[in-house]
């Protein structure tokens, strides 16, 4: 039997949690909270002492001050967490993506609190977040994967072995990683134990776990996952895939759906397999099966699943109408999922741009400061997440996305077009963002034809370069020279005080230098 | 009417020579004149209005008629310009020509690059380094960063410990000419 629409699940057996707690800030906390509130349950929130009065404290409806800033002191504080969601009387908690999202001791210990945990049980969880025991798992579905090393910590001559295997380049990795986050590709045998040395160092500063482990290179690969819905009563399906090959330092930064690289026949494979590897796990709630494809050959490996809402899971909500926390939420709740796979047919096309706080023309590098003035942009078929407000400091503290656009057309190149309308009217100020570069993306013929890979930005570094007209580059020189009439700077840092000293600590290196 | 001139530099994200500018101003239009290393124009531009002491937003329509939005706001002694959706930077020549600049290069010292944490300093006080010899490693924003030399030379100072917090701009360390003893 069909069901009426996606988003209106019919039987509502259970009684519906009333208070959730979201473990979580930024963006995917406001997201969390405006699907609760439409859903009649009482979102309340966690924050920092940098977060304080941030977009996702005062969307909520009740919020529990942490203790610091630092994220080990906040959002991955374990029994702070739970005791804020056991204080607040919180009948289930909600970890949004990254901090404990995958962590299964915090799962364990919601539900030895007596406290729902939004996701998928710890057993599975801790499966899948093991890079080497989630291998077995998908290779015992029949999914292939690429070869890899056992863990280990740099020195250790299991490494070697391997390289001596594999050749280079080769991939080494984070054993407990994700989003990039200590990956490093390695190019020649010297540069490995230094390159070991980095990226566990990175493991352990971001995940607590310095262990690390080699993996074979797959050539210009692209990145395409699928995303999978179970249910508590073993029925699983797929919400078909997104493309996420546009990717600085191994992070995606955009992400649209369906894939221009597949072909109806390698969607159902891709989709088998992502199902096939999510029961193989005993996996319920939302996940994310993630693949290498080798476009050329049509090959595609298990790379890992990630059991958790991901990022760029708005492109799917866009193209099937339906709000994937709605069902994760649902289904936490016990509730089976009256999907069937039939009913997932997606419409049109959607896009995802993550917006950052960095610097596309330096390396990337996270750009911190006031946001004087921030106005993104609406019109048909738009869709903004953010977690940030005008006047709100970005801060060191926390990954710099700002936010997520997301256009929606009824072609690739109807929503492509959005995006770039879209962007040219996103309007920042007072951080550097990465907004022209993503632009530049958008105006690319290569990427406008859908043929790239994960090295697109290293294929097009004119992308990553500045792209100014004489025009435009006359005009914006002529409205700063107005605009420095118009309103006066702040005063010199001797003046106003420590305040200015540290919006541009440049002049003040400068002045000390001075004799 | 009134005029006003004056001499300001392009910092980001092309970084340009100091150009000089003259603007005539009406009630409803502002006449450009620059001189330098772009064009000379005329532009007439429509403030929508200035929300705060140090930003303001407006409209401008170049002499074919098109129309483009922009903004800006003061960031310390940067104006920061936003126009059709990218970002540029100026200083007032005169503001730059009061300090060195930015960067490390010019002088001995090696400057955070953001905000962040020290990691690990790879080198001690009377080591030599080689130029792109790693230095200092840091933290910032999840990622860590590699700190290297911007030339060859000495370290006379270390100006940061392991677990320090540092601002951008901060001196990390200071470098010696090799030729130069002590």
């Amino acid at each position: 039997m069909k069901q009426s629409g996606l988003g209106h699940p019919e039987s509502i057996s259970k009684l519906m949690f009333s208070k959730v707690l979201i473990a979580n800030r930024g963006e995917i906390a406001v997201r969390i909270n405006q699907t609760l509130r439409a859903m009649g349950i009482a979102p309340v929130a966690v924050y920092s002492e940098a977060d304080a009065g941030a977009p996702h404290v005062y969307t909520a409806e009740q919020s529990v001050a942490l203790l610091g800033s630092v994220a080990e002191e906040t959002y991955l504080n374990i029994p702070n967490l739970v005791q804020a969601a056991r204080d607040c009387d919180a009948d289930a908690v909600h970890p949004g993506y990254g901090f404990l999202s995958e962590n299964p001791e915090f799962a364990r210990a919601c539900a030895d609190a007596g406290i729902t945990f939004i996701g998928p049980t710890p057993e599975s969880m801790g499966a899948l977040g093991d890079k080497l025991r989630s291998k077995e798992i998908a290779l015992a579905a029949g999914v292939p994967v690429v070869p890899g090393s056992p863990e280990c910590l740099p020195g250790d001559p299991v490494a070697a072995e391997f390289a001596e295997r594999w050749g280079f380049p080769l991939l080494v990795k984070a054993a407990a990683g994700g989003g990039g986050r200590g990956m490093r590709l390695v190019n020649r045998r010297q540069d490995l134990e230094n390159d070991m040395e980095l990226a566990s160092r990175e493991a352990q500063a971001a995940f607590g776990d310095g262990r690390v482990f080699l993996e074979r290179n797959i050539a210009q690969p692209r990145h395409v996952e699928v995303q999978v819905l179970a249910d508590a009563f073993g029925h699983t399906i797929h919400l078909g895939e997104r493309e996420c090959s546009v990717q600085r330092r191994h992070q995606k930064i955009i992400e649209e759906t369906p894939s221009p690289a597949l072909t109806p026949e390698l969607r159902q494979r891709m989709g088998d397999a992502a199902i096939a590897v999510a029961r193989e796990a005993g996996y319920v709630n939302a996940g994310t099966v993630e693949f290498l494809l080798d476009s050329r050959s049509g090959e595609f490996y298990f790379l890992e699943m990630n059991a958790r809402l991901q990022v760029e899971h708005p492109v799917t909500e866009a193209v099937l109408g339906l709000d994937m926390v709605e069902w994760q939420v649902r289904i936490a709740n016990g509730e089976p999922l009256s999907l069937q796979q039939d009913d997932v047919q997606p419409r049109g096309h959607a896009i995802e741009c993550r917006i950052y706080a960095e610097d596309p023309y330096r390396d990337f590098v996270p750009s911190t400061g006031t946001l004087v003035r921030w106005r993104p942009p609406s019109g048909p078929g738009l869709r903004l997440d953010s977690g940030v407000a005008q006047g709100q400091e970005v801060s060191i503290y926390y990954d710099p996305m700002l936010a997520k656009l997301v256009a929606w057309g009824p072609t690739r190149d109807a929503s492509l077009r959005r995006m770039e309308v879209a962007l040219s009217q996103f309007l920042a100020l007072g951080v550097v963002t990465n907004i022209p570069l993503l632009r530049a993306v958008m105006g690319h013929s290569q990427f406008q034809r859908g043929e790239y890979d994960t090295g697109f930005l290293e294929w097009n570094p004119a992308v990553t370069r500045p792209a100014t007209s004489d025009e435009s580059r006359a005009m914006a020189r002529a409205l700063a020279a107005w605009a420095s009439h118009q309103t006066v700077a702040p005063s010199a840092p001797a003046a106003a005080g420590d305040n200015v000293v540290r919006a541009n600590p440049w002049q003040s290196a400068g002045e000390q230098r001075l004799p | 009417m009134t005029q006003k001139h004056g001499e300001m530099r392009e910092t980001y994200p092309d970084a340009g020579e100091v150009y000089r500018y003259r603007l005539d101003e009406s009630e409803s239009e502002i006449a450009f004149e620059l001189e330098g290393e772009v064009p000379e124009g005329v532009i007439s531009a429509v403030v929508l209005g200035i929300e705060s002491r140090e930003s303001g937003e407006g409209l401008c329509r170049t002499e074919s008629g098109r129309i483009h939005a922009f903004a800006w706001a003061w960031v310390g002694p940067e104006l920061h310009l936003w126009l059709d959706g990218s970002l540029h930077v100026f200083q007032r020549a005169e503001t730059r020509r009061r300090g060195s600049g930015a960067g490390g290069d010019a002088s001995g010292d090696i400057l955070a690059p953001m905000p962040g944490a020290v990691l690990e300093v790879l080198v001690s006080e009377g080591d030599r380094v080689e130029r792109n010899q790693t230095v200092v490693l840091m933290e910032s924003m999840k990622m860590e960063l590699v700190i290297t030399a911007s030339r060859d030379g000495i370290v006379r100072r270390v100006a940061v410990q392991p677990g320090q917090q540092v601002e951008r701009g901060m001196r990390l360390l200071e470098l010696a000419p090799e030729n130069e003893t002590g």
